[in-house]
């Protein structure tokens, strides 16, 4: 067998973080994910995917965390969007400096500016069987 | 025999990463003599039981040569790679979620390799 690495262009996505402090710092940061999704519902954007992470909590291991401190001294929200489209992801990256001035208070971590949008070349590793593969080599001199 | 509920990481090391959607995390016994251990009581059904919601499938392959098991947790990574919007996207540290599991061993093992009360 011999392995494949197949890459394609596939849409754009975005990450926007925000840090909100102790006190609350989990009831803050869940409070301004749900202003943030009911935002983009009213806007009508449509994503193949919005993933929230509260980094500090579940960011890496998921539910198996556990019940986060109630006095936890920060959180990081993270919240990220995908879709084929770059128009509504480029939206999204608007919709969280309002979140920073209207919404939870004790909140930072902002001072980057605007989330950047990404192409995405999706990735795929594959084998495929040697006999079926005939080798070449093509040299061009330009 | 007594036995005793202890958290794999007194037990072995994990290390983790992708291949597409899938974790692949390894898990390397502490000790050789703790390997048939592992080998016993982490199977694949039991990994699928600690990560239920968060992984599609396992696959367990057995490396006794290096003290080792092997997993494949299918559809762990959001869709993986660039594809993912997590944080972990490449399931560097998945690894360490499989650390919290916990296997019953008798006493006396976890008496040696215990070096914390849960």
């Amino acid at each position: 067998m011999l392995k494949v690495s197949i890459a394609w262009f596939y849409g754009f996505k975005a990450v926007g973080t925000l840090v909100y402090a102790w006190p609350d710092a989990v009831a803050k940061a869940k409070a301004a994910d749900a202003i943030l999704r009911k935002r983009l519902k009213a806007l009508g954007l449509e994503f193949e995917q919005i993933l929230t992470e509260l980094v500090g909590v579940n960011a890496t291991h998921g539910r198996l965390g556990g019940t986060p401190d109630a006095d936890i001294a920060e959180v990081t929200l993270r919240v990220g969007v995908r879709a084929r489209e770059r128009e509504p992801v480029e939206r999204f990256t608007r919709e969280i400096a309002p979140l920073v001035l209207t919404g939870p208070p004790s909140v930072t971590g902002f001072a980057g500016g605007r989330p950047q949008v990404e192409e995405i070349v999706a990735y795929r590793p594959a084998l495929v069987a040697r006999e079926r593969i005939e080798p070449f080599v093509q040299v061009e001199l330009l | 025999m007594r036995m005793v509920a202890v958290q794999l990481r007194y037990l072995a090391h994990a290390r983790s990463g992708d291949k597409g959607d899938t974790a692949n995390v390894g898990l390397i016994a502490l000790s050789p003599s703790l390997y048939d251990l592992l080998a016993r009581e982490v199977t694949a059904r039991r990994v699928a039981r600690h990560f239920k919601g968060m992984v599609s499938g396992v696959e367990r392959f057995e490396l006794p040569n290096v003290n080792a098991l092997n997993f494949l947790l299918h559809g762990a990574l959001d869709g993986g790679g660039t594809l993912s919007l997590k944080t972990d996207a490449q399931g560097k540290v998945f690894s360490t979620a499989l650390l919290r599991m916990k296997i019953d061993v008798p006493r006396k093992v976890a008496k040696r390799w215990r070096t914390r009360d849960e």
